[in-house]
């Protein structure tokens, strides 16, 4: 196998919460702690968790929009968190990202052909002519058209502007495209049309796709491999297909019992989680998940479990295969 | 898929329209449904006329004398008649829509971009350096604002200009304030953090996306302030800290006629209310303007 | 409440050590060599001399601003160039008469201000509405100067009601006690002298008033309507409570924070606008004692002037802030 093209080691983020008249740090909020794992080029990656886990955290601090705490990110071999500002500026080219809110994301006061002209500009990409060639055909490629460019992003639905972003995106030809959460905000006939675009630029243009999602039928038929997180670990990592067929942890297990199965002489075992998620705050001792798993076992309160791998390469971090 | 469905329906959202028309037309709709403030800018819109056009409009010049019809009231030859020096009252008023409107203008101006480089400063890079600027404006609007005027124009020396470079500075502050909170609100907007994520600079950031959409509230506000800027130069003429005799500015014009008000009161009243006309239009078309721009133009 | 507070004095001081540099720069912030300005260009090199010495131009400037700064903390404001009387000594008058001025103009923009407020809430769209709205455009819009002009016109020279200038009649002296002459003709039974006192005080008290009236009715106007539509007062109506009181006990108790602040804000700007009013009306307060010194550039009491009405400008809104809390038991302080 070749070397990847994004290597994440041991990511940290983690936030000081200052309290009283002089700031001192009372507590700490472990964000993400301590996540690690590959992307292979051409291929999807689904990084999938309940809302404060840590997964647009992970993808933020990959676009070094966050600082993390500590851990190593490598981009084609280079630590990209102690490189030069100017190498950093071809990282910020070939990295891009989707963001969930297509409503949020554009800029209002900006014409939809600046907005997707812009990242061109700033990375000194083609002439005037050259660019605005470059944003009609973008616009022609995700399914709008290129008198569109004319237009303000309130004239379009929120399909259509996710649609926008995505050109945004494409527009510096990257290598890696972070898409955090690209369909959640969006009516579910709309879901699907944007995922298949999704794929049929990965195929056409052989982008690495990360997936950030809660809902882990949205990424099912995008991803080649899941990481499932929970309180900013992530607790079991796989090729798709035998994550969706044999689930190993029982965090994974949960989450997958709560997709609806769309045939109706199915029934499904559900497994109802007990609580809340803990706060990240204070994590509980122990593995995370133990006050909430239905099949915690005494070790569980007392040890953390590390990652493990499983005989079918499956990365699993939990007492129960120890 | 559905494009072509989709790309029917955005047709339909705007027929063949420009954007920016599309956009302009959308507030001028709304500010059009305000009677009040139509009549604002139409007052506004008087004074602007009179003020470009005075040479022609001026029956007299701004200081032709006539010792032989001093302090005559108002008659058909001089309409709002005439001062001490026998100058005809209502040239010097058309002249004098100039000078104010210079200063409310230029004085707004002057404040808005001092007020929007330091608030977009303090705003955008925060911390330090938005604890000291914050504290400046802080200081500077704990004066009463003609106080702080006097204070400046005591140090610069009375004149009307100096009058206007004090009005401006007093109001940097509510600018700079009204700017940097609008900023701390756009800067944690999801747009933002995808211009960073292009690879975009500060500089870039700030002027392409933040200033554009912090600017709405400004133009409410600076429109309020030309309304109170007049209004403060006016007062400082009156003082003797701003325009100097001869020049018609109206509250040097009431300053200098005040002594006359017994026998010759249209001396004091028709400076005066050309004061509060032009003043009561900004504020109208203020008023106008924020319920037209505040209600986020579009979704 | 009270950790509040002190927190909220403790970030006064800051603003207030600003403005005694502010304040203090006026005099270096004088192009050229400030003693000449003062003197004018007549002065011998003795006088400038002189005059250099006795302001401490001649001292490095942080020396001269921690000797001012001291000075002010001990109470010293300095000495008058024009007839070298201590300044404060001479201000209290002058401020208690500004006082006695903003304070009779505040309750009637209060007064004023609040009814006309509630009422064309209450009858929205009416006559009422209309004309009190209306008025109170024209009097956010108004010179007070021109104001105070047109009245002195109209009530003094056309119909001679009342008295122009001046606090008092030229041929009667009121006993100074607190200075605040409305409560010394009290203390001294003069009840001639008090009606005196208060047909002086008629005219510059509506022209101060005007502008703040005006913003108070706009702003109990505003606040009360968003109140009068909420479902507490729809549920007090369908109590069958009368009108009255549902305006005037449960409505206006709600909508007071907004209007406690443009009162204070007002409060502020008042001491501001007396410059003006009593330059006018011959009003022998702080206002036209600052004016009269601008006249003579008389600095160090310009300098005083400005200082101490900003002072209580600072004060009268950190007032203000605490007293939300005794309105609004929702904000609790920390």
């Amino acid at each position: 196998m070749s070397e990847p093209l994004l290597k994440v080691e041991n990511l940290k983020k983690y936030y000081p919460i200052k309290g009283g008249i002089f700031g001192k740090v009372s507590e700490t909020v472990r964000a993400v702690d301590g996540v690690s794992f590959t992307v292979n080029e051409g291929e999807t990656l689904g990084i999938v968790g309940e809302s404060g886990c840590g997964k647009s955290t992970t993808g933020r601090m990959i676009m070094r929009l966050i600082e993390p705490t500590e851990g190593s990110i490598q981009f084609e071999g280079k630590d990209i968190l102690n490189i030069s500002k100017s190498e950093m500026r071809k990282v910020r080219k070939d990295v891009q990202m989707i963001f969930q809110d297509p409503y949020a994301s554009l800029n209002p006061r900006q014409t939809v052909g600046s907005i997707i002209e812009e990242p061109m500009i700033v990375h000194g990409l083609g002439d005037r002519k050259e660019r605005r060639e470059r944003v009609e055909e973008l616009l022609e490629l995700v399914g709008l058209s290129a008198y569109h460019a004319k237009r303000y992003p309130h004239q379009f639905s929120g399909g259509q502007r996710q649609r926008i972003g995505i050109a945004r995106a494409l527009a510096v030809r990257p290598k890696l495209i972070i898409a955090d959460e690209p369909v959640s905000a969006l009516d579910v006939s709309v879901q699907s049309q944007v995922l298949n675009l999704l794929q049929d630029l990965q195929k056409k243009f052989n982008l690495t796709y990360i997936f950030i999602a809660h809902d882990l039928s949205v990424v099912r038929h995008i991803s080649n491999r899941v990481g499932v997180m929970y309180l900013g670990k992530i607790v079991e990592i796989s090729d798709s297909e035998s994550l969706y067929d044999n689930p190993k942890h029982p965090y994974t297990k949960a989450l997958l019992s709560a997709v609806p199965i769309p045939d109706p002489d199915k029934t499904a075992d559900r497994i109802i989680l007990s609580g809340d998620v803990p706060s990240p705050a204070h994590p509980p001792a122990g593995c995370a998940f133990h006050d909430r798993c239905p099949v915690a076992m005494d070790i569980c309160s007392k040890e953390k479990p590390v990652m493990k791998e499983m005989e079918d390469g499956r990365l699993v971090s939990c007492h129960l295969y120890d | 898929m559905s494009q072509s469905v989709q790309n029917g329906a955005a047709k339909d959202l705007v027929k063949e329209k420009g954007p920016l028309a599309s956009a302009l037309t959308d507030f001028w709709r709304a500010f059009r449904k305000n009677k009040p403030a139509i009549v604002g800018a139409g007052i506004v819109l008087f004074f602007i006329v009179l003020a470009v056009f005075a040479r022609f409009i001026a029956p007299q010049g701004i200081n032709d004398q006539n010792i032989n019809i001093r302090l005559e009231p108002p008659s058909a030859q001089h309409w709002l008649g005439t001062d001490d020096f026998g100058r005809d009252i209502f040239s010097r008023i058309v002249f004098g829509a100039q000078l104010s409107l210079r200063v409310g203008f230029l004085a707004v101006i002057g404040s808005i971009i001092f007020g929007t480089l330091l608030g977009v400063i303090a705003g955008y890079f925060g911390k330090f350096i938005d604890t000291v600027i914050s504290r400046f404006f802080d200081i500077l609007l704990a004066f009463p604002s003609i106080l702080l005027s006097i204070a400046i124009v005591s140090v610069l020396g009375p004149s009307l200009n100096n009058a206007l470079v004090a009005i401006a500075i007093v109001n940097v502050p509510v600018f700079g304030r009204l700017v940097r909170s609008r900023v701390l609100t756009v800067k944690e907007e999801e747009y933002i953090v995808a211009a960073r994520s292009i690879g975009m600079g500060n500089t870039r950031i700030i002027f392409n996306h933040i200033l554009p959409n912090s600017f709405a509230p400004v133009i409410v506000q600076g429109t309020l302030n030309i309304a109170t800027a007049i209004l403060d130069a006016a007062g400082l003429g009156f003082l003797g800290m701003g325009a100097q005799p001869p020049q018609p500015e109206w509250g040097t014009m009431l300053s200098a006629s005040r002594q006359y008000i017994t026998n010759a009161p249209w001396t004091v009243l028709f400076p005066g209310l050309a004061i509060v006309l032009v003043v009561v239009g900004f504020n109208l078309m203020g008023d106008g303007l924020r319920d037209a721009l505040d209600p986020r133009m579009k979704n | 409440m009270l950790s509040y507070s002190v927190k909220r004095l403790l970030m006064l001081v800051p603003v207030l050590l600003g403005m005694t540099i502010i304040v203090f720069a006026i005099i270096h912030a004088i192009p050229g060599n400030p003693a000449l300005t003062i003197l004018g260009t007549k002065a011998t090199p003795e006088a400038i001399h002189n005059l250099n010495q006795s302001l401490g131009l001649d001292q490095p400037l942080y020396v001269q601003y921690f000797t001012y700064l001291k000075n002010i903390l001990s109470g010293h404001l300095g000495t008058s160039i024009q007839d070298n009387t201590s300044i404060a000594s001479e201000i209290w008058p002058h401020l208690a008469a500004t006082i006695e001025l903003s304070f009779v103009a505040m309750v009637i923009a209060v007064v004023v201000g609040i009814n006309a407020g509630i009422i064309s809430a209450w009858k929205q769209n009416s006559v009422f509405d209309y004309a009190a709205m209306i008025i109170a455009l024209i009097g956010v819009s108004m010179p007070i100067f021109w104001l105070g002009l047109l009245e002195q016109w109209a009530f003094s020279v056309k119909l001679n009601w009342l008295p122009s200038i001046g606090r008092t009649d030229i041929i009667t002296t009121v006993q100074p006690i607190t200075n605040l002459y409305l409560i010394d003709t009290l203390l001294e039974g003069q009840f001639a002298q008090f009606w005196m006192v208060v047909r002086h005080l008629i005219l510059p008290a509506i022209a101060l008033a005007t502008i703040p009236t005006a913003i108070i009715a706009r702003m109990t106007r505003s606040s009360m309507l968003e109140v009068l539509k909420s479902d507490y007062i729809r549920t007090a109506k369908a109590k069958g409570e009368h009108m009255f009181w549902i305006v005037y006990k449960y409505a206006l108790k709600n909508a007071f924070i907004p209007i406690l602040t443009v009162i204070g804000l007002q409060t502020g700007l008042l001491l501001g606008g007396a410059i003006l009013t009593e330059t006018i009306f011959g009003w022998p307060g702080i206002g036209l004692y600052v004016y009269n010194a601008i006249q003579y550039r008389d600095y160090p009491v310009i300098q005083s002037g400005i200082l101490v009405i900003s002072f209580i400008f600072v004060m009268v809104n950190f007032i203000t802030d605490l007293l939300y809390g005794l309105f609004d038991p929702r904000i609790k302080y920390r």
